[in-house]
């Protein structure tokens, strides 16, 4: 009879061993490198923190012990994510999966030295978002996780069971050296941009906004329990607003069908998908809804 | 009769406004030295010209050398200062655009005389727009914290702006002080509920 601890203990180990070979050293700052994650197989994306060097000067160790001079392909300091391309396709691109939940067992993999792999295990604490992080910059999801984040682990994989990823470590974001995971769906749209352009776009209304509270005829013509929305009280001259019809005292209600009633709401719909695309802005104008199609612009 | 002091150094621009007063009957300049001390503590309105940079110390040395209190002080200004300085300064009522015609000068000189605030209504409204737009903080101060707002890093907010590193430190520390938080996400957090970062 097989021994169900030893099963268990041998799933963690092939999958850190899985999640391990795509798992690469990331050398681009001063005292202990970071790790970083093979994206393609010759694009490693990494936590941005952890990039301090000029480019030029920075290099990425593989797993059978190879060092590669990498350059800096793209880096967005927002959702702390930096992407490093290589001159050779040299990497195992790493498996992703999607669906995370609360209570799932997940292992935490660094390779921040030449000496190997390390990992840590825990459950899945939380996922929330959107939320500021302490950067001042905006992060639509995160993954909280019990795993401990050992020196050098940001811009390492979380791991399922199966050595899948399910996004990137990071200390970058939050106070105290603790971590949070930013998930694939955010990691791995972000790193595609950064592959191709370099940086992030987002999203632009050109608006100035303040909280309000919609009355109750309001919100009954809404047709929905909405408390707050958020009054326009600046407009950019020609800016994508005020071209898409939008005035000074309007209250914006929803964009794109969610609702939004607080600035940080609206900052996290104009995600980098949004730009050069019209969006429905609904406004409530004289205490009635109306939309509004905005063709949003881009954040300079 | 109302008695005006010209306070203006350049000789041109005091011989240029004498004649500009003279076609009012009811204005007397009374003197245009700084040197005879009785004439100028008659002065109902005295009049100066001042750049922002020197307002300050062209206010304090009106104020030491016009000590009656019923005088008030029109202001040409070259550029223009605002009414939060204006306010400062407190015996100066009134400021007008350097290329003022001769009526509006002449009609300012009347109402200062009243008892009357005198200011071009771009200047007098700027108190009302300027909160609104940007809140407490400096233009400067406002490109900040929209960079902020996007999550960059010092260095890059300096390099972004064309600054120092130590400026944006400074000025990122003027932002907690002004909007009364202690970290970027709060600031953050202030500046977008204020209405003073664009999206």
């Amino acid at each position: 009879m097989s021994n169900p601890l030893t099963d268990f203990s041998n799933i963690l180990t092939s999958a850190a061993e899985k999640g391990g070979a795509s798992t690469v050293l990331v050398d681009a700052r001063k005292r202990y490198p970071a790790s970083g994650i093979a994206y393609a197989a010759d694009l490693v994306l990494t936590a941005d923190h952890v990039i301090t060097r000029e480019d030029g000067d920075i290099k990425v160790g593989l797993p059978d012990g190879k060092s590669l001079k990498a350059s800096l392909a793209g880096r967005d300091p927002g959702s702390d994510l930096a992407v490093l391309r290589l001159a050779e396709k040299a990497l195992t691109p790493a498996q992703t999966a999607d669906d995370v939940k609360v209570g799932q067992l997940v292992l935490a993999v660094g390779r921040p030295s030449d000496a190997g792999i390390q990992a840590s295990w825990g459950i899945v604490t939380a996922i929330a978002g959107p939320a500021r992080t302490h950067r001042g910059g905006m992060l639509e999801k995160y993954i909280k996780t019990e795993t401990t984040p050992y020196p050098g682990f940001s811009g390492g994989p979380l791991l399922n069971t199966e050595g899948e990823v399910l996004g990137l470590n990071t200390s970058g974001l939050s106070h105290h050296s603790s971590a949070l995971t930013i998930p694939v769906s955010v990691a791995w749209r972000v790193a595609d941009e950064l592959a191709k352009h370099g940086s992030v776009k987002r999203g632009y209304l050109g608006v100035r906004t303040q909280t309000v509270e919609i009355p109750e005829a309001a919100r009954n013509a809404l047709k929905r329990d909405q408390k707050g929305g958020l009054l326009v009280l600046w407009l950019e001259e020609n800016g994508p607003a005020q071209k898409g019809g939008l005035f000074v005292g309007d209250t914006i209600a929803a964009i794109a069908g969610t609702s939004v009633s607080d600035p940080d709401d609206l900052f996290a719909a104009l995600t980098s998908g949004t730009v050069g695309k019209p969006i429905a802005v609904e406004v409530l104008r004289g205490g009635k809804p109306e939309t509004v199609n905005v063709t949003v612009g881009e954040r300079k | 009769m109302i008695r005006v002091l010209l306070n203006v150094s350049s000789p041109a621009l005091r011989a240029g406004l004498r004649e500009l007063l003279s076609s009012d009957k009811t204005i007397k300049v009374v003197n245009d030295s700084l040197d005879e001390d009785d004439l100028r503590s008659e002065a109902d309105v005295v009049v100066t010209s001042a750049s922002r940079a020197s307002l300050f110390r062209g206010a304090a040395s009106l104020n030491n050398a016009t000590d009656s209190s019923s005088a008030a002080i029109l202001l040409l200004g070259e550029d223009q200062p605002n009414v939060q300085e204006m306010k400062r300064m407190t015996r100066v009522w009134g400021i007008l655009p350097a290329d003022s015609s001769a009526e509006e000068l002449t009609a300012a000189i009347h109402a200062l005389s009243q008892g009357l605030i005198v200011g071009p209504p771009n200047l007098l409204f700027e108190s009302e727009s300027g909160p609104l737009e940007r809140g407490p903080l400096t233009e400067r101060e406002s490109e900040v914290l929209a960079l902020l707002a996007t999550g960059l890093a010092n260095k890059q907010i300096a390099v972004s702006l064309g600054i120092s590193e130590h400026t944006v430190k400074f000025h990122v520390s003027s932002i907690y002080t002004k909007l009364n938080v202690t970290n970027r996400t709060e600031a953050v957090r202030e500046g977008l509920r204020g209405g003073w970062i664009a999206l």
